[in-house]
């Protein structure tokens, strides 16, 4: 398809490139079939292969343009009753051929439906796959094996890469500058600069000029909410209006240019086509904007700059803040946290966060079982039926700094000591949601819990390993839920293991009371301690909910379920966007920043080419089947509605395969670093599916207990 | 003076303000952690910490602090008040090498106590001036100026009910830290602990124990279980 299709500019690249990668050179000629989009040289060294490139000659399927998607329409020969036999399958895919078509049960019926498919669409792909040299021995794999990025700059290996073209550089050094693959600018709609991601203040300032020209001749447009350009076919500039600030972004990233290639056959193109191919920069310029919402709040912003129109925004702004928002940028655009000079990847908090932002602001949960989530719901819900009694003279006297406040409030025959609380989470290791707890009438946008929890990460890395009694008191403002206003955000990480005898691994639980009054601290502490106390007391429940966080984490569903060829997988449960994903770990062994680009990138790919919708006659097939009694929830899949996606990548020594599978309830992503076939490839991920629908109450919280 | 074991030190709340990255986030985790770290992250909002703390010079003295660090933002300005309320001390610090800038955020800070602090003269917050950041201090002369900046200390103590002492401090190196926090207790009047354990122990006879939280929660939920089982 067009969004992955290589500009002959990057073809260049790529010789470039392979100088330094010689067992490389057999991916390049990977190809992408190009039904759509016939003009398209092929030459991208990683080639997606989903649906959509299915020639339609000798292929069961058919398909038809869409909405500028191919939609693939499976034939009756995709049916169940007619599926032992395929048209063009030679000895070498005779794995397929094994059923017999006389299948009762539907997951068997969807499990060979997929492969069907799948071993179609991979078959009529056959002439352009270039079949690996199977002579030589798999090897470890390169980011800049991918050509993620364009390597104009010829790094020698990953670190000089990282440091050239991604590493966050404050200085005056002007070519160093124009190196980075990626910028990011927030500035006044009066030209002021507030942010850059990369550039010495004195280089910025010579770079407005050039930015508020974009931004000029978009003027008469600039009442959109954004304009995109591209700047030849390698670099793309997207400018997001929220006046009175206006972000920009500048991108040369290939995995976040994918579907920009908007010229040439697209000529139909509307706009509102381009609108989608521009949503992944226009969503990062928006978290951007959302942070500064979130500590200064829109009328703050707007009242400063309504007084005078040249304010200067960075006055009211923290060294923390310009941190927070280098770390964004980090964190958005390539899921890495900001290291500093020789320091290593140590937790994956910020990929976490890029693959919750790609999967469309999904939160991760944390599995545990449901009796032990059930529990701790039940802690968070009585702590609104805290009494605050008016003969509470012990509590009054217990903390001489909470007595006044208590004595105040009981004046004001306030009742409940939680009486302002609003929002309560429990989260593992500052990120992950383990309890919510929300009032009847609001909730919070899962933007807002991204925000709220980014923040927290960022509050909480200065006491990272709980080392000492702290609690934090934040005011932040969470746009979504009110714009105009403050909330007072406590926090308090506790480390589970010091309250045991006996524990080998640390497990972090970290409690967040939100209130919506700013003099409520020590009320909330008295419900975190309160909190603390139900959680430890008993020891048998703490070693319990030290070993399912500890499990959660590890999440060794992949040993589990026997599905060895599938290294890492993310489950998105679409109805509360929510998401699992087992640990990168698993993916190459290690959690260095090789490994963290790869999964990026592939992840990227994988989502961003979810333009496959399958519309199959087994529709008809499963209903059929609906009399017999399905107690497998797998069963309750529609079969349409469906999309599938596969993706190889594969050079000399190394190869992945990617597969996505999504209907109306999930969405499903994973990742092979070994040889799989096609049906090996789909029964495992049936099986991770199944294991994700039946454990689905221990996997996601829903919606969080209301009071 | 003898300490019963049964009763937990005093609580002693103290506040510590100043402009941002004058240092103040950094010399609580010293006094805490014993410990310097280059990479400390801005303070978003403020920071609640405690730490029971015995007096280097006179042993039989312990404290629970209760320390506010807070961020010293205008933007979270708002919220201040609500930080030296109750506050026994203010640590008011500045960075030593960026003395007028600093400095004249600290005296703001110093009249916003006196304008707060006024009302309740006879318990009158104890203000601490603290010059952080003394192992980059390099001027020609440092005894010279650490005096200029003593003495204009002093001045400012002219203009104040409040009392104000005097330090130098290096978080990084650990210089003068822990000595703020031994002088604060090592300052207090033996009155101070005497009345605080009189009526602690008084209490204890009386059965009850003010500090048990356990049995403050315990009777709590009792209340909690009989009014959720309808
Ligand atoms: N050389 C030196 N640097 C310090 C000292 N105390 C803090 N810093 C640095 O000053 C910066 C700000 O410190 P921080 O504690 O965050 O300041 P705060 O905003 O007042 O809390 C950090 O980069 C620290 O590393 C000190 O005693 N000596
Ligand atoms: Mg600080």
């Amino acid at each position: 398809m067009s969004e992955l299709s290589p500009s002959p500019s990057r073809n260049g690249e790529t010789s470039n490139h392979i100088k330094y990668n010689v067992s490389f050179s057999s991916t390049s000629k990977l190809a992408v079939p190009s039904i759509a989009n016939p003009t398209l040289p092929t030459g991208e060294p990683t080639t997606a292969i989903n649906l959509e490139n299915a020639g339609p000659s000798e292929s069961s399927f058919i398909l038809e343009e869409d909405d500028h998607h191919l939609q693939v329409v499976s034939t009756s020969r995709h049916s169940v009753a007619s599926d032992s036999s395929y048209p063009g399958s030679g000895g070498q895919d005779s794995e397929y051929e094994e059923e017999d078509g006389n299948n009762v049960n539907s997951s068997h019926i969807e499990e060979e439906a997929l492969q069907n498919m799948l071993s179609d669409l991979i078959r009529s792909n056959r002439s352009y796959v270039n079949v690996r040299d199977n002579s030589l021995p798999l090897r470890e794999l390169s980011f800049l094996d991918l050509n993620i990025f364009p390597n104009t700059h010829e790094a020698k290996n990953e670190l000089e890469f990282y440091e050239k073209h991604i590493q966050i550089q404050k200085d005056n050094d002007e070519p160093a500058f124009h190196q980075k693959l990626k910028h990011f600018f927030i500035l006044s709609t009066a030209g002021k600069p507030i942010f850059s991601m990369h550039g010495s203040d004195d280089l910025i300032m010579g770079y407005m000029g050039i930015i508020t020209t974009i931004v000029c001749t978009f003027e008469e447009s600039m009442k959109e909410d954004f304009k995109s350009i591209m700047v030849g076919d390698k670099t793309k500039i997207v400018v997001l209006n929220k006046s009175p600030l206006l972000l920009v972004a500048i991108s040369q990233i290939s995995y976040e240019l994918m579907s920009s290639n908007t010229d040439s056959t697209s000529s139909n193109k509307e706009d509102k086509e381009s609108d989608s191919d521009d949503i992944l920069l226009i969503n990062q310029l928006n978290t951007l904007y959302k942070y500064l919402l979130a500590i200064l709040s829109k009328p703050t912003i707007e009242k400063n700059f309504h007084n005078r129109m040249n304010y200067d925004l960075r006055k009211v702004l923290t060294p923390l803040d310009f941190q927070n928002l280098e770390a964004l940028c980090m964190k958005l655009t390539y899921g890495l946290p900001l290291l500093n000079q020789g320091e290593s990847i140590s937790d994956t908090e910020s990929f976490d966060f890029f693959i919750g932002e790609l999967m469309d602001s999904s939160i991760q949960s944390v599995k545990v079982t449901n009796t032990t989530r059930m529990k701790l719901n039940n802690i968070l819900l009585s702590c609104k039926r805290l009494k605050l009694r008016d003969d509470d003279s012990a509590l009054n006297r217990s903390s001489e700094t909470a007595s006044l406040i208590f004595n105040r409030t009981t004046k004001e025959a306030e009742k409940y000591l939680g009486d302002d609380l609003l929002f309560s989470f429990l989260l593992a290791s500052s990120n992950k949601i383990l309890n919510y707890m929300k009032p009847k009438n609001h909730s919070l946008s899962n933007e807002d819990m991204k925000l709220l929890f980014s923040m927290i990460s960022a509050a909480e890395y200065q006491n990272r390993g709980g080392s000492f009694d702290e609690d934090l008191w934040i005011p932040l403002c969470l746009p979504n839920f009110n714009p105009n206003g403050f909330l007072y955000v406590f926090v308090k990480k506790i480390s589970l293991s010091s309250y045991l005898q006996s524990s080998t691994v640390d497990q972090y639980l970290t409690i967040v009371l939100v209130s919506s009054n700013k003099n409520t601290f020590f009320q909330m502490r008295e419900l975190s301690r309160f909190i603390i106390n139900k959680i430890v007391k008993r020891e048998q429940f703490l070693t319990t909910l030290t070993d399912e966080l500890t499990g959660s984490t590890k999440l060794s569903i992949l040993n589990d379920i026997k599905v060895p060829a599938i290294k890492h997988f993310i489950y998105k449960l679409k109805e509360t966007n929510q998401f699992i994903m087992n640990d990168m770990v698993h993916f190459n062994n290690d959690r260095s920043m090789n490994t963290l680009l790869q999964l990026v990138y592939f992840y990227s790919i994988l989502h961003n080419s979810r333009a496959t919708r399958i519309k199959s006659k087994l529709k008809s097939t499963y209903n059929q089947q609906q009399g017999s009694n399905f107690v497998n929830p797998i069963n309750t899949y529609k079969i349409d509605n469906k999309k599938l996606t596969y993706v190889k990548w594969q050079g000399a020594g190394s190869i992945v395969t990617g597969f996505m599978l999504s209907d109306n309830s999930f969405e499903f992503y994973c990742l092979s670093n070994e040889e799989i076939d096609s049906k090996e490839l789909i029964s495992s991920s049936l099986k991770i599916i199944r294991w994700c629908e039946k454990y689905r109450k221990r996997l996601f919280l829903g919606g969080g207990v209301v009071f | 003076m003898e300490n019963d074991i049964d009763i937990p030190p005093p609580s002693y709340k103290i506040v510590l303000l100043g402009d941002s990255s004058v240092g103040k986030t950094c010399l609580v985790h010293r006094f805490i952690t014993n410990k310097f770290d280059q990479n400390t992250a801005n303070t978003i909002g403020a920071a609640f910490i405690t730490k029971k703390y015995t007096s280097a010079n006179k042993p039989d003295r312990q404290l629970k602090f209760e320390i506010w660090d807070t961020a010293g933002q205008e933007r979270y300005r708002s919220l201040t008040p609500m930080y030296y309320r109750n506050a026994k001390v203010a640590l008011v610090c500045f960075d030593m090498n960026n003395f007028e800038t600093t400095f004249k955020t600290a005296k703001f800070w110093i009249e916003q106590i006196e304008l707060n602090g006024a009302t309740d003269a006879s318990d009158p917050i104890e203000i601490r001036l603290v010059g952080n950041k003394m192992d980059l201090f390099d001027k020609p002369q440092p005894e010279d100026l650490t005096e200029e900046q003593q003495n204009r200390a002093k001045d400012q103590k002219q203009e104040t009910n409040n009392t104000i002492t005097f330090h130098r401090t290096s978080a990084k190196d650990g210089s003068g830290v822990t000595e703020v926090f031994d002088s604060i207790i090592d300052n207090l009047d033996d009155d101070f602990f005497k009345f605080y354990f009189d009526k602690k122990r008084a209490e204890l006879e009386a059965g009850r124990d003010g500090d048990q939280l356990s049995n403050i929660l315990g009777s709590r939920l009792q209340n909690t279980a009989t009014s959720r089982c309808c």
